[in-house]
């Protein structure tokens, strides 16, 4: 027992350690001693893990804020329309009458011309499911296990069940009614977003719908996930096959001018190129037939289920008796009734209750009353008061609604009248549950149900490697913002630097970071990750050395054109996606001067335009000068270069959800009630 | 350098405006930025852990605030801090401004500060008696969830996990596992 660390530190102990007698005070100093070490070692332990949680919690709020500075692009455009609309002749007739086209219902007879499914040959080569007669649950089944193993459904048997699911949801009121006195039970599922991988699991653990097994599905079908496509086609199925106990609810991104930009569009292109645009069109005037929201008949509880949330406009009369299918995308106000440019003040007030519809949110800083929504820049953000009142005036007692993001799947808010719950589990890369309600006959309260999908590798993992691992995209998506801002960051940050020594205070620079950026994020707790700095304060230069934006395809050298082309991408790519009807991937020369004239104005604000900058522009990028501008190529071909490993070109994981494999699933599942 | 501020003259009469010459002061100037970072990282920390976002955080969750900051008080000494911070009416959340004026005190007199990296490794030998390199799960199971301020077992868990990333066999050998341990701070 002659501990030799313990003998430097008490050299009596060392003179008595072969007596005996002495042993026990040895022992005790050594317990004291142990007690001591262990102590250290929680506390770094503890200091360890509450860095980590930080680290983790940092990443997340930069991946929240940053979607919604995404989603704000949607505002935008809104704003612009609304704009356009009202002003007179700034573009030529023919972009005008264009991007009028976007707000407008499809022809019905040609559309169904266009997409009849018995003028579409089935190649011999083709060797995916077929539907070959009445669509049945032999069918469906079918379906998801050819989904499952990868495979794409021939366009024929695409417009069959879209063609039988347009004819049934047009018969459909502007409203579900769920009646549990006749189904016993139903499941609520929120977003999906294309996540495959999470219909399957909410299917296999709680059974396929059918007629004694309802579902609500509360939209967000589509966008962001690979298999939109394959996630829209089972919900139709099940709505051809168990119309009375299967419900749709359209969702924000049921929308042609969302989907143009968050990835749906892309995936028909892809997947279905020959018959895209009769496709997309079809799928566009499908959107606008969907239900706006279901109401749930639970016995006791009467629960209403939409999208996004309320406001204080919403008249559930009005909403119940209006047209719904002239609402062709939430973002361009339909047209006036009046056959005037204008809507009335009382076709304006319709048009706010469906944006507040599909795209509200409770207010996140638990405020009372009804204000414009600071984070999506369109809709509301709804207070407790504001619920209280909706829920008495319609004899309601709960709200369950979907459109965020939460960790654990579901969250609730309003003192428990408002629930919000999202299905799409590790949604864009992040690390959140995803969630489904079962709410059953008479009960006062719902059963939650949390699941992940997850490849096998995540589980195996240490926390701090899944921090890492999840930190990554969202740094990424926070540096290529930087980028983009590059030129007016560092005006901000020259002006700022008083002395001229390339240093700014602490305090400075992240004042500036969120001003520039217009986005609130912890930027002293993430500068590290993101600039160099020594005792005289911040080296705010430093932030812009290890990337570079990059376009292989742009030849011009003036950045400060390439930045403000890769700070309107989102839009441009919208707009463009709309006047190339056709989807050639070409415009004319003409067509893309007006759309940037239209941005500009948009920013603007006034009709001047600087015509020297449009005509530079324009000649920047048409490559081949042969009068047309291959836009998506150009636009897709943007990425932000760590200049330090040129052969790493880090994806931007919009839309990717990394751990989407469907086979080898691992699912964790908790219930809770 | 000096910069100029008017004010009415001495008598307070609004006669012309007598400048007057205020003395720029670098030290002053360069202890109130850091004081100002100081108080700005404090509140992004804050803010992070407060989900409803209404400038109040659980009290469960202070120790998780606090020594993400850095700092490593015992058990014992962190209840010290939630009672100088807690309010008798609501004793289940922090304010914001109790934790900001209690932490800026902790901060600027660098209390319960961390250890380096070599004392953690002192600890760890003195676990390790006969000097192998290496302290078995079980041993560490002994120390760590009976000694000191005990783990619980979702702490020892997840402590395993990352005292077993080399595949080394159901030991963990400590100078590996410090290095992942030891975070660098930069506050």
């Amino acid at each position: 027992m002659n501990h030799p660390i313990l003998a430097q530190i008490v050299p009596q102990v060392a003179a008595l350690s072969d007596r005996a007698d002495k042993m026990k005070m040895v022992s005790k100093l050594s317990t004291l001693s142990i007690d001591k070490s262990a102590s250290k070692i929680q506390q770094a332990f503890r200091k360890h893990q509450a860095r980590l949680k930080l680290k983790k919690q940092a990443a997340w709020q930069i991946h929240e804020k940053l979607e919604y500075s995404s989603e704000q692009t949607e505002a935008k455009l809104k704003d612009m329309f609304e704009k356009l609309i009202k002003a007179s002749g700034t573009l030529s007739p023919s972009v005008t009458k264009l991007l009028h086209k976007a707000g407008l219902p499809v022809e019905e007879k040609e559309l169904l011309r266009l997409t009849n499914p018995e003028n579409i040959r089935v190649e011999p080569t083709y060797r995916g499911p077929r539907i070959e007669g009445p669509i049945t649950r032999k069918v469906f089944v079918d379906l998801i296990e050819a989904f499952q193993r990868g495979q794409v459904l021939h366009e024929k048997y695409v417009c069959e069940i879209l063609h039988q699911a347009r004819t049934i949801l047009k018969t459909i009121p502007n409203f579900n009614h769920v009646d549990l006195s006749n189904l016993r039970h139903v499941f609520i599922v929120g977003d999906l977003h294309g996540q495959l991988a999470d219909l399957l699991h909410i299917f296999n653990s709680n059974g396929l719908p059918s007629t004694d097994n309802a579902y609500i599905f509360n939209g967000d079908f589509v966008d962001r996930g690979r298999n939109s496509v394959e996630v829209i086609l089972l919900l139709m199925v099940a709505l051809i096959l168990y119309p009375s106990s299967v419900f749709l609810n359209r969702g924000n991104h049921e929308d042609i001018m969302v989907t143009v930009r968050y990835g749906f569009h892309n995936e028909i292109n892809h997947k279905y190129r020959t018959r895209k645009a009769p496709l997309v069109d079809l799928f566009k005037d499908i959107f606008s037939w969907l239900p706006l929201y279901s109401y749930v008949d639970a016995g006791k509880n009467k629960i209403i289920v939409m999208h996004g949330g309320i406001s204080d406009k919403i008249n559930l009369k009005r909403l119940n008796s209006l047209a719904r299918n002239r609402y062709v995308s939430i973002e361009v106000p339909p047209e006036s009734k009046s056959g005037g440019k204008r809507l009335t003040e009382e076709e304006e007030n319709e048009y706010h209750q469906i944006q507040d519809l599909f795209w509200s949110d409770p207010d996140p800083r638990g405020r009372r009353g009804c204000r414009k929504n600071d984070d999506r820049k369109m809709a509301c953000f709804f207070g407790a008061d504001v619920t209280q009142q909706f829920l008495k005036k319609y004899n309601l007692s709960m709200i369950i609604r979907s459109h965020q993001v939460k960790q654990d799947g579901y969250e609730y808010n309003h003192g428990g009248k408002v629930l919000t719950v999202f299905s799409a589990s590790n949604y864009c890369g992040g690390s959140n549950w995803g969630a489904v309600v079962r709410w059953d006959y008479n009960e006062e309260e719902p059963w939650i149900i949390s699941f992940k999908t997850q490849g096998v590798e995540m589980e195996k993992m240490s926390f701090s490697k899944q921090v890492t691992l999840f930190e990554d995209p969202a740094y990424h998506s926070l540096m290529e913002k930087v980028m983009t801002n590059k030129t007016a960051l560092l005006k901000e940050f020259t002006k700022a630097d008083t002395k001229k020594d390339d240093h700014l205070p602490l305090t400075t620079w992240a004042d500036i970071m969120s001003d520039v950026l217009q986005v609130d994020l912890p930027w002293l707790i993430l500068r590290a990750k993101l600039v160099q700095e020594d005792a005289d304060g911040v080296l705010y230069r430093s932030m812009f050395n290890d990337y570079i934006l990059d376009n292989p395809k742009f030849q011009m050298s003036n950045t400060g054109i390439m930045e403000d082309l890769y700070m309107w991408k989102d839009m441009l790519l919208a707009l463009f996606n709309l006047i190339d009807y056709n989807h050639s991937g070409f415009i004319s020369r003409n067509e893309f001067a007006d759309v940037i004239k239209l941005i500009l104005y948009g920013e603007n604000g006034s009709g001047d335009v600087n015509d020297a900058y449009v005509e530079e522009l324009t000649s920047a990028m048409d490559f081949d000068r042969n009068g047309k501008i291959d836009f998506n190529e150009f636009l897709e071909s943007f990425r932000i270069v760590n200049v330090k490993k040129p052969q790493q070109i880090n994806e931007k994981s919009k839309g990717r959800n990394k751990s989407g494999s469907i086979n080898g699933v691992i699912v964790e599942h908790k219930i809770r009630v | 350098m000096a910069t100029i501020d008017e004010e009415t003259n001495i008598a307070g009469e609004a006669g012309p405006a007598v400048p007057r010459v205020t003395l720029r002061d670098p030290v002053r100037e360069s202890e109130e930025r850091a004081n100002q970072a100081r108080l700005k990282r404090l509140t992004e920390a804050f803010t992070i852990f407060d989900q409803e976002a209404n400038n109040t955080i659980p009290s469960t969750e202070l120790g998780t605030v606090v020594r993400s900051l850095g700092l490593v008080p015992t058990e014992g000494e962190l209840q010290d801090v939630l009672s100088e911070m807690s309010d008798d009416s609501n004793p289940e959340s922090i304010h914001l401004d109790r934790f900001l004026s209690v932490m800026n005190v902790l901060l600027k007199d660098r209390r319960y500060q961390g250890e380096p990296e070599s004392k953690i490794l002192r600890a760890f030998q003195v676990l390790d008696p006969d000097n192998n390199g290496f302290i078995s799960e079980e041993e560490l199971r002994n120390y760590l969830c009976k000694e000191g301020e005990p783990f619980n077992d979702e702490e020892f868990q997840d402590f395993m996990t990352i005292a077993l990333d080399d595949e080394s066999g159901g030991v963990c050998t400590y100078k590996e596992f410090i290095q992942n341990l030891v975070v660098e701070d930069n506050d």
